[in-house]
């Protein structure tokens, strides 16, 4: 294991996971926001070290550079910059929260001892062949592709209806 | 020595200067000519600005300081230099702070990825020539990588506008918001079909794929010229798409609702001042030398002379790279100075109503160009194929991978092996339920069928000729499928298989061999 890929996997992850508890830890919602911007950059920063590079740049433009937008665009339009609101919940909340992540991280720990060296997928992160991969009908992914699609066309041709009182 | 001498004449760097070798340099040339070039080319665009705006409007422009009032801009920078920092109350410091340099720092990163020039180096060794892009990484997303750098500036505005709490400056943080957002799907649409020409998302490939002729039969002296660039090869409109959208995604007019300063003061900057404003600034006029250097690169043919002519040829390509470059900032500024402000709902309606179904259809027009007349034979070739075999998945547990499979590539190598384990005695050599019983029962009801098989080639050559590479393959297949469960390379077993032919020779494949069963079966009975 070279140990310059671990020093940059390490300091990448823990940028992640702290950026990723600011989420939830931050009482204002601009600045969880931000945190949540901050672990979509270095969750593509590590798909790159993974030679995942079209991955990397998709998990930049959908999330960080549209998704994220559309939540600041909201918060910032319902001005949910009231800290107060947010601490009304019980004390129930958190501890059960840790009892649920403890279950979470055993779901995970088969993850954990997969056999081998870790390493990264060669040449498998390119656009081509990702596309080669994803259009090719003798391998099956092509169909849940597709379905995928109608799902998101369902779900925007739903959000018109719903919006819109007259159509 | 003179050698050295006459390729520096025709542009052809040597591939050493004493120790040091000059390709492994060339990103870091680049990397530093970028930065230096937009952060030293900044005041000179503002200067431009000025004078192109005055002429237009036929007023005098600066001319107090320095001639024709070049050094007005670095007045400016002085004065904001010294400018006293104002942090209005009840602001969210950290980020109030942290927005400038936001908008900032991705408009820098941006141009990483702009093919400045090819640059021609004689190797030491060889004597031959090889080529290596100046710019600073050569990686195969390069376009993606710009548009994400891109879609991340907007928080520098969004944020600025937020924290500054203001309601002008929250308004002009929505409305960048929003318009960046809207027209962000009608560049990547007028994008892609770029993409589609080229076939690449390097972007020194795709300035590489306009260096051809304009058409069949079109004279030397126009291959790489104006008329086999992309603006015209794609047909104009993602050109037009293009440019509006990146109009519309650095916020200058008429697209900058964001600082409207007749409705919002100065919008998401309105509590900026000092340096901060001015980091804004650079921001803005670095995004806009970035998204113009893209459509330089995409439509305008990057580094190429308009014309195939040796005086120009001569030229190096960075210069007309820069050329292009600058006649984009000409258009912004021409376009400040004709166009009023867009309404918030027109604006809108001309992302969403105009630009992007315009978009669709004409990629889809694209697509069929594309994919009928200019590339008939760009199917899975022979090069993918061989491309998906150095895919190396770790982690995917063989067998696994298997039963997900589309059967059909199975079927073959099933079929055979009972009637190839026939033999040894029985269908026990795959160990795995064949998938269509008639012809597994078919090949174990019938052990004879091999024996006559084998005495079939004199009867029937068609089906003759392939027993003996048959009684291989499916015993190597058995070896592979079998090792397959002790977890090794799961592609190579079926996927360049059925990729080279692509489907139809797959299934012609696949039919050749259940005729032949069937007609072992026919054998059979008859026997």
């Amino acid at each position: 294991m070279p140990t310059a890929s671990l020093v940059t996997f390490f300091i990448l992850a823990t940028i992640a996971v702290i950026s990723a508890i600011m989420v939830v830890a931050n009482v204002n919602p601009v600045r969880s926001a931000l945190s949540l911007v901050v672990t979509f950059l270095t969750v593509a920063a590590l798909y790159i070290t993974l030679e995942a590079q079209f991955i990397a740049a998709v998990q930049i433009i959908v999330y960080a550079g549209a998704i994220m937008v559309l939540f600041l665009f909201v918060i910032m339009l319902l001005n949910l910059s009231a800290p107060g609101a947010i601490k009304e919940k019980g004390k129930l909340q958190p501890r059960v929260a840790l009892a649920l992540s403890g279950v979470f991280i055993l779901v995970l720990s088969p993850l954990f001892t997969l056999p081998g060296d870790p390493r990264a997928a060669q040449n498998l992160g390119t656009v081509r062949t990702i596309g080669l991969f994803l259009y090719n009908p003798t391998l099956p992914w092509l169909f849940p592709f597709e379905v995928t699609s109608i799902l998101l066309l369902v779900a925007v041709i739903g959000a018109i209806v719903m919006a819109k009182r007259r159509i | 020595m003179s050698q050295t001498v006459n390729d520096l004449m025709h542009g052809i760097l040597p591939e050493h200067l004493g120790p040091v070798q000059i390709p492994a340099l060339v990103p870091y040339v680049a990397l530093a000519g970028i930065i230096g070039f937009i952060l030293a080319i900044v005041p000179g665009l503002i200067w431009i600005e000025r004078v192109v705006i005055a002429l237009m409007q036929d007023r005098s422009g600066p001319n107090r300081v320095g001639p024709r009032g070049l050094l007005q801009t670095m007045a400016d920078g002085v004065k904001l230099f010294f400018k006293e920092e104002i942090m209005p109350r009840s602001v969210d410091v950290k980020i109030y702070y942290l927005a400038p340099i936001i908008a900032m720092i991705p408009a820098l990163a941006g141009g990483g990825t702009l093919p400045l020039q090819v640059l021609h180096f004689r190797s030491d060794a060889t004597g031959a020539i090889f080529t290596r892009p100046l710019m600073v990484g050569d990686v195969n997303i390069g376009l993606l990588y710009i548009l994400a750098l891109s879609s991340l500036q907007v928080y520098g505005v969004v944020l600025a506008g937020w924290a500054s709490n203001n309601k002008y400056s929250l308004l002009g943080g929505l409305r960048a918001s929003a318009q960046l957002i809207s027209y962000e799907l009608a560049m990547g649409l007028s994008i892609l079909c770029v993409v589609m020409l080229a076939g690449s998302l390097r972007l020194n490939e795709i300035v590489a794929k306009q260096n051809v002729l304009p058409f069949a039969g079109a004279p030397e002296i126009l291959r790489g010229s104006v008329f086999s660039w992309f603006w015209l090869q794609s047909g104009i409109i993602p050109f037009i798409i293009y440019t509006i959208a990146m109009i519309a995604e650095t916020n200058r007019a008429p697209f900058d609702l964001p600082e409207a300063e007749s409705e919002l003061i100065a919008g998401f900057h309105t509590e900026y001042s000092s340096m901060k404003f001015a980091m804004f600034f650079m921001g803005e006029y670095a995004s806009m030398l970035t998204v113009c250097g893209l459509n330089a690169a995409l439509f305008w043919g990057g580094s190429l002379p308009p014309f195939n002519i040796p005086v120009l040829a001569m030229i190096p390509g960075v210069v007309w790279f820069i050329i292009k470059v600058m006649a984009g900032i000409v258009f912004y500024v021409w376009l400040r100075a004709t166009l009023p402000r867009l309404r918030y709902d027109a604006l809108m309606n001309l992302g969403w109503k105009r630009l992007l179904p315009l978009g669709l259809v004409w990629m889809f027009v694209m697509a069929v160009w594309s994919g009928l007349v200019l590339h008939p034979d760009n199917k899975a070739s022979a090069a993918t194929s061989v491309q998906l075999e150095n895919v190396d998945l770790p982690f995917v547990p063989a067998n696994t991978y298997k039963e997900i499979e589309d059967p059909k590539p199975v079927v073959p190598n099933q079929k055979v092996l009972p009637s190839a384990g026939g033999t040894g005695g029985g269908p026990a050599g795959g160990g795995r339920p064949a998938p269509q019983p008639a012809t597994g029962g078919a090949g174990a009801s019938n052990p004879q069928a091999p024996g006559r098989g084998g005495a079939q080639p004199q009867a029937n050559p068609t089906t003759g000729g392939s027993p003996a590479t048959e009684g291989q393959s499916p015993s190597s297949f058995g070896s592979a499928s079998g090792a397959s469960g002790a977890g090794v390379a799961p592609m190579p077993v079926t996927a360049p298989s059925g990729i080279p032919g692509s489907p139809g020779g797959q299934r012609t494949r696949l039919n050749q061999q259940n005729q032949k069963t069937e007609s072992t079966g026919e054998n059979g009975s008859d026997h």
